[in-house]
């Protein structure tokens, strides 16, 4: 019995497979494909998150509890309120902060680096952290507190890590230029931590300094950014929480390390949903893969199922032969695809860690280098996704299959009557799921994940599907007219299209929804980026920008004096500046922008886009000196704010309550921000050091002449500061904005590839199919041309029929990814705009690939030969 | 207390602190010093056949001293330039108890023997240290290490023979460590040495250990060394300004494994100063500092000498009942150790069993340790074992036979790995 099975097998599924190698290894390929960006982006993802709150761990080390001023540096006699604490353990006060480590000349190429400061006093420190032994050339030895402690004594005295000074060339002794707020410094390398205990976190880029040198190298004098407390055995960690969060003033925030490590998954969960789903968009082509194949496979071998039925194989058996034929293919692409993730992921972890803590979590931990790691758990969900996926994929034609009747060997086609008999039902189904798609959209985000949205946008694809066989007949029959040109082969075509639906309508409805993925983000990413240039040429009006060299990216770590920017007030051709000065600060538990900003001075010179649609200049006005500001679009759909609404925002002196002007939009940034006018920021954030200034200069004033007088100030006071021009600045953002999305051009484009081939691979498989035909049609007078053309022209009329119907899903598509999926994820009002042209001309270009693509089975179908084919007729 | 807390306690520095009040020489046993920087370019230096010193080998006996007390001495960017102790010194008290901030290295010294209501006998050691580091420093920063403070507390329970040891280290920073320059108030986290009225208040605890201690001096300080310096080597500037109070009435309590014990006994203090880098030829010290039943006080040391060539170096001070004290050259002292006693944690040798006469006074004694395990062995990051104890004296003065008690301190014995 079991041979029997085996031969069966072997027999119906596994020689098909190898006798048609192309087509079974381009089926696997979508399978692998799907599955590899399915794990890559699972493993890159998780190696991300594993190394930030890898780094939180270590940088913690004993630290049960810390101190902190919730983003602000806080004045460390507040030390002296827990000495009571001596008892209980140990208290070591931290003061960091990040430089810009600079190229020095004639070493090693290695790009502009952020480089982490832990400033601290070994002699308390180092029962908090686990500091490994200094290496040299010749040695390595295991240090104690007071041998840390004179190294580094000397003021610029720091100890890297054993990977930066590899990566560097550095060796104890020399000297690391670094930028420093609007300063350069030289940190004079004392020490190498070998590669272990605190040398680990922040992939190395971090170095030790003493905590009096930390403060002079920030300027932070007096002042602590956070106290982390290891505790002795047998202390209380709730009854110490509690004494000191009675004692410490309110503006300090007592908080356990691991609570960090939660932040970071709360902060990432978002993005790892949006990355995944996004990924399985990449698989769902592979279902259509699959199910095409099978389908193939299926009408390919009707005679041989009629045959084996009426031998007396049950249908139970006929189901599970097709179902086995989809789990083999699915397995194998699995397996590859498995595979092809681990190699994918390692390709691309560097960039999504960048990104990750770039954009979300660059205040909790800097990171570089995260560690990869496949695990069994990861592999076999890999393997088993891939499996069900193949395996569900075949149910239908399998079952179409088991349906076959003994009798069916004699009359060719009754399974296509069958099925026409069904259009009416799929047609409905598919235009119920499309009008169900409306709904599910308007529904509200899940635990701020758009969790309705994607499932609208699954509706969408699903009812476009269930409308694609009723779609293909519909196009094959009003592209008549224009077939009957083209003569025999073009009539020929139209009417085996026809005839055929299901087996083709698999590869329109796969190549379907790669281009509907294709279009959908193509214009909303198109349709931001319009969005976007309005929003900057509104907002980024001033026309020169002085901000600190040190700086180069995101985020408040580098400042310049007020003074500096204050005297540029006179500085020929400058009619007004707006000084701005952020802090990133714990907002109910989630990392948001805190900011000043010359409020009035926006009002006059730039075109803030209020959400209200109310006239910016009295609402800018409205929050000088008064407790009223203005926050991003992000910020208010985040936490539910708006307009009028009060909320309480920390600041160094503790939480101010402040009223809501009005909401701006934001697109620079995803994270919230909460803006005050700079005379009453000041008031409750008293450092005047600003990040950035904007210049709007007198009409007529010599752009470059001003410039030059700037840089010129700076380099006579010996500071290191950036003065950039409106035009530059814009480009760079366009810059950053283009590179941005390049990556999720590039996974859509593999969909609509991988789709193409589809349509290819259906036709692979008629040519071998229909070989009597193409026989028979030679016989009666075809010229070879006359067949390959007949081939091309039904490639063509699939492909125009995938393409047709993916746009039109496309913009669906988009309309749920601008107006439900992007708002709910990143809190951005996109202006929704179609490209037509670059739609029409990526249409073109997919038809064209399908055509050169076609041209192949197209030859091989010329190449049938009348006289073989007819003789066994 | 809550055993959390004397966990917590005696965890203060378990193995970095490496001092003594000779914990200065200690170093010098080790040839290789794990404090060699490993970063610095070129050889170790080393201590050359003939006993002279390469000038690597002098930064290196430098770095040494942070081992000891020029914690951060051997740090090349620190311009300050420490005075000198010199003959001529003119001390002035209350004023010469404060801090000295502008010397290296200082350290106030109390020990004494204690008892409680029902006889039972305590020996406690409490020692502040003060090294300077970078006075000048132009950091303003309150954590700037312009000096590092250290702090030793150790009780030793006679009848139970044991005893205990802690350690703490702090820089100023907010106040965690000081010492005035006004008036002698030499402080460590919570324990401190303050003269108030006259009289010496000590405080400090640890592990279920704590002090409260009145210090009432009833002799006058006495100067030890001549012209107001005491010879620490035979080069200029190798010695330091050198006072101690070798008699005063102490009262108070003493907290030991939860039992409260109010007590009464008697201390010394000694209180030393200088800038001296060491002559490298020394291998360690011993000190003894006794108190006589005739009234009279001795105090003697030895700075052992290393290899061929180079001289040990004897010195005392002979305090009689009437106050008046006399210096002891080398010649006048004669010292024999004895009754070695081997330690199984470091493996030193240690003579807990002192002879010593001053024949020119008929002084004949023998110093013997009450118990011999008063050895401090810290972890295997510490580079100074040293031996710091309780001893009874016995013995002839003028002819007349007297008993004694005191300390007796031994550096520089052990060789760890």
């Amino acid at each position: 019995m079991l041979s029997r099975a085996r031969l069966l097998a072997a027999g119906l599924i596994l020689r098909p497979l190898f006798s048609d190698p192309a087509r079974a290894a381009m089926t696997i390929a979508g399978v692998a494909i799907g599955i590899s960006v399915v794990v890559s982006v699972h493993l890159a993802t998780r190696a991300a998150t594993a190394s930030m709150k890898g780094s939180i761990a270590i940088v913690a080390g004993r630290t049960a509890l810390e101190v902190s001023g919730g983003g602000y540096p806080f004045d460390e006699s507040v030390l002296r309120e827990m000495e009571w604490l001596r008892d209980e353990g140990i208290v070591s006060p931290v003061v960091t902060g990040r430089v810009r480590v600079v190229r020095r000349a004639g070493a090693a190429p290695a790009p502009a680096e952020t480089l982490t400061i832990l400033g601290v006093d070994l002699l308390k420190d180092i029962r908090v952290r686990e500091y490994g032994a200094l290496v040299s050339a010749r040695e390595r030895k295991k240090f104690d507190a007071v041998s840390f402690l004179r190294l580094l004594a000397e003021p610029n005295a720091a100890i890297v890590t054993e990977g930066f000074a590899s990566r560097h060339g550095l060796a104890a002794g020399d000297r690391l230029p670094v930028l420093v707020n609007d300063r350069a410094r030289d940190l004079v390398i004392r020490g190498v931590l070998a590669d272990e205990g605190i040398a680990r976190a922040m992939g190395g880029d971090f170095a030790l300094m003493d905590i009096a040198a930390a403060q002079d190298l920030f300027d932070r004098f007096l002042l602590l950014d956070r106290i982390d407390i290891a505790l002795g055995e047998g202390a209380s960690l709730e009854a110490v929480r509690k004494r000191l969060e009675t004692t410490l003033p309110p503006s300090l925030s007592v908080t356990t390390p691991s609570r960090r490590g939660t932040q970071v998954d709360t902060l990432l969960a978002a993005f790892r949903a949006n990355m995944t789903i996004l990924s399985a968009v990449a698989l769902v082509v592979g279902v259509f893969l699959i199910h095409n194949t099978i389908s193939v496979s299926v009408v390919r071998r009707r005679s041989e199922i009629g045959t084996l039925r009426v031998l007396g194989v049950g249908r139970g058996r006929i189901l599970a032969l097709f179902l086995a034929e989809g789990a083999v293919l699915g397995l194998a692409g699995a397996v590859l695809g498995v595979a092809g993730g681990w190699l994918l992921a390692r390709a691309v972890v560097g960039s999504v860690t960048r990104t990750v803590s770039s954009f979300y979590v660059s205040s909790l931990a800097s990171t570089a280098g995260a560690e990869m790691q496949m695990d069994l758990l990861t592999a076999a969900g890999g393997l088993a996704f891939g499996l069900i996926v193949a395996v569900l994929s075949s149910v239908i034609p399998a079952r179409e299959a088991a349906g076959i009747s003994p009798a069916s060997v004699l009359r060719a086609g009754s399974l296509e009557t069958k099925k026409k008999r069904r259009r009416p039902l799929s047609v409905v189904t598919g235009l119920v799921l499309l009008a169900l798609a409306y709904p599910a959209a308007l529904a509200g985000p899940v635990d701020g994940l758009p969790l309705f949205g994607y499932f609208s946008a699954f509706l969408a694809i699903t009812g476009c599907a269930f409308l694609a066989p009723a779609a293909t007949a519909l196009t094959a029959r009003a592209l008549r007219h224009p077939l009957a040109r083209l003569r025999a082969p073009g009539v020929l075509a139209g009417a085996f299209v026809r005839a055929n639906i299901t087996a083709m309508s698999a590869a329109v409805t796969a190549l379907m929804i790669g281009v509907a993925m294709f279009v959908s983000v193509a214009v909303m990413v198109l349709s931001f980026r319009e969005t976007f240039l309005l929003w900057l040429s509104q907002m980024m009006t001033a026309d020169l920008v002085v901000s600190t060299e040190a700086q180069g990216g995101r985020g408040f770590d580098h400042t310049i004096d007020e003074s500096f920017v204050e005297d540029l007030r006179r500085a020929p051709g400058v009619a007004a500046i707006d000084l701005f000065r952020g802090y990133t600060v714990d907002f109910r538990g989630v990392p948001v922008t805190v900011g000043g900003a010359a409020l009035s001075v926006m009002g006059r010179h730039a075109r803030l886009s209020l959400l209200s649609g109310a006239d910016p200049v009295p609402v800018l006005e409205s929050t000088v000196g008064r407790d009223r500001v203005i926050v991003s679009e992000p910020f208010s759909r985040r936490f539910g704010v708006g307009r009028g609404a009060s909320i309480l925002v920390p600041s160094p002196a503790g939480p101010v309550a402040v009223t809501v002007a009005d909401v701006y939009r934001d697109y620079a940034s995803d994270r919230g921000s909460i803006i005050f006018d700079r005379s009453t920021f000041l008031t409750h954030f008293p450092d005047r050091r600003v990040n950035a200034a904007g210049l709007f200069l007198s009409p007529g004033a010599d752009l470059e002449r001003a410039r030059g007088e700037i840089l010129e100030r700076a380099a006579a006071g010996g500071r290191r500061i950036a003065v950039v021009t409106n035009a530059e600045i814009r480009r760079q953002a366009v810059r950053v904005f283009d590179q941005t999305f390049a990556i999720t051009y590039a996974l859509e484009a593999i969909a609509v590839i991988v789709a193409v081939l589809g349509i290819v691979n259906t036709q692979i498989a008629q040519v071998l199919d229909r070989r009597r035909e193409f026989g028979l049609l030679r016989f009666l007078g075809a010229s070879r041309r006359q067949v390959g053309g007949m081939m091309l022209v039904e490639a063509v009329l699939l492909a125009t029929t995938g393409i047709a119907l993916g746009v039109v899903l496309g913009v669906i598509l988009s309309l749920i990814l601008v107006f439900v999926i992007n708002l709910q994820s990143f809190g951005w009002t996109i202006e929704w705009s179609v490209p037509t042209a670059f739609i029409v001309q990526a249409a073109a270009a997919i038809l064209l690939a399908t055509a050169l693509a076609g041209l192949v089975p197209a030859w091989r179908a010329a190449g049938v030969r009348a006289a073989a084919e007819v003789r066994e007729e | 207390m809550k055993p959390a807390v004397a966990k917590a306690a005696s965890a203060s520095f378990p193995a970095s602190l490496r001092c003594s009040r000779t914990g200065v020489y200690a170093p010098l046993l080790k040839p290789e010093s794990p404090l060699d920087p490993p970063l610095k370019k070129g050889g170790t230096g080393g201590l050359s056949p003939g006993g002279t010193v390469s000038r690597r080998r002098a930064w290196h006996l430098n770095a040494v001293l942070v081992a000891s007390l020029s914690i951060l001495g051997g740090v090349p960017a620190v311009a300050f330039q420490f005075q000198d102790a010199r003959p001529g010194y003119a001390f002035s008290f209350p004023r010469d108890h404060a801090s000295h901030d502008a010397f290296r290295t200082e350290w106030w010294y109390y020990s004494g023997l204690i008892a409680g209501p029902d006889g039972q006998r305590f020996g406690y050691q409490l020692t502040f240290f003060r090294s300077g580091v970078d006075p000048g420093s132009k950091n303003p920063s309150r954590w700037t290490v312009r000096h590092l403070y250290l702090a030793h507390f150790a009780v030793a329970d006679l009848a139970a023979r044991r005893h205990v040891f802690f350690e703490k280290m702090n820089r100023a920073g907010i106040g965690w460590a000081g010492s005035r320059p006004d008036r002698l108030h030499v402080w460590n986290e919570d324990w401190s040495a303050e003269i108030s009225e006259g009289i010496h208040r000590l405080r400090a605890r640890g592990g279920g250990y704590e002090i409260q201690l009145d210090l009432e001096p009833f002799r006058p300080p006495v100067i030890h060394g001549r012209d107001g310096v005491s010879r620490k080597g035979n080069g200029p500037g190798e010695a330091s300004h050198y006072v101690s109070l070798t008699r005063m009435k102490t009262t108070g309590i003493l907290t030991a494994g939860g039992r409260v014990i109010p007590v009464k006994g008697e201390s010394w203090m000694d209180h030393e100063f200088t800038s001296a880098d060491l002559s490298p030829n020394l291998a360690g010290w011993d000190w003894l500092g006794l108190r006589l039943s005739d009234g009279s006080d001795l105090m003697i040391y030895r700075l052992r000498a290393r290899g061929e060539g180079s001289r040990e170096i004897v010195s005392g001070t002979l305090v009689r009942p009437d106050g008046a004290a006399r210096s002891l050259e080398a010649a006048e002292i004669r010292l024999a150790p004895g009754g070695t006693w081997k330690s199984p944690g470091s493996g030193a040798a240690y003579p807990v069993h002192w002879r010593v006469e001053i024949p020119g006074e008929r002084i004949v004694l023998d110093a013997r340790a009450v118990f011999p395990e008063q050895e401090l062995v810290t972890a295997e990051s510490t580079r100074v074992t040293y031996w710091e104890g309780v001893v009874d004296v016995s013995g002839e003065s003028r002819g007349k036979v007297v008993t004694g008690e005191g300390y007796l301190e031994m550096t520089g014995r052990a060789r760890p790995e």
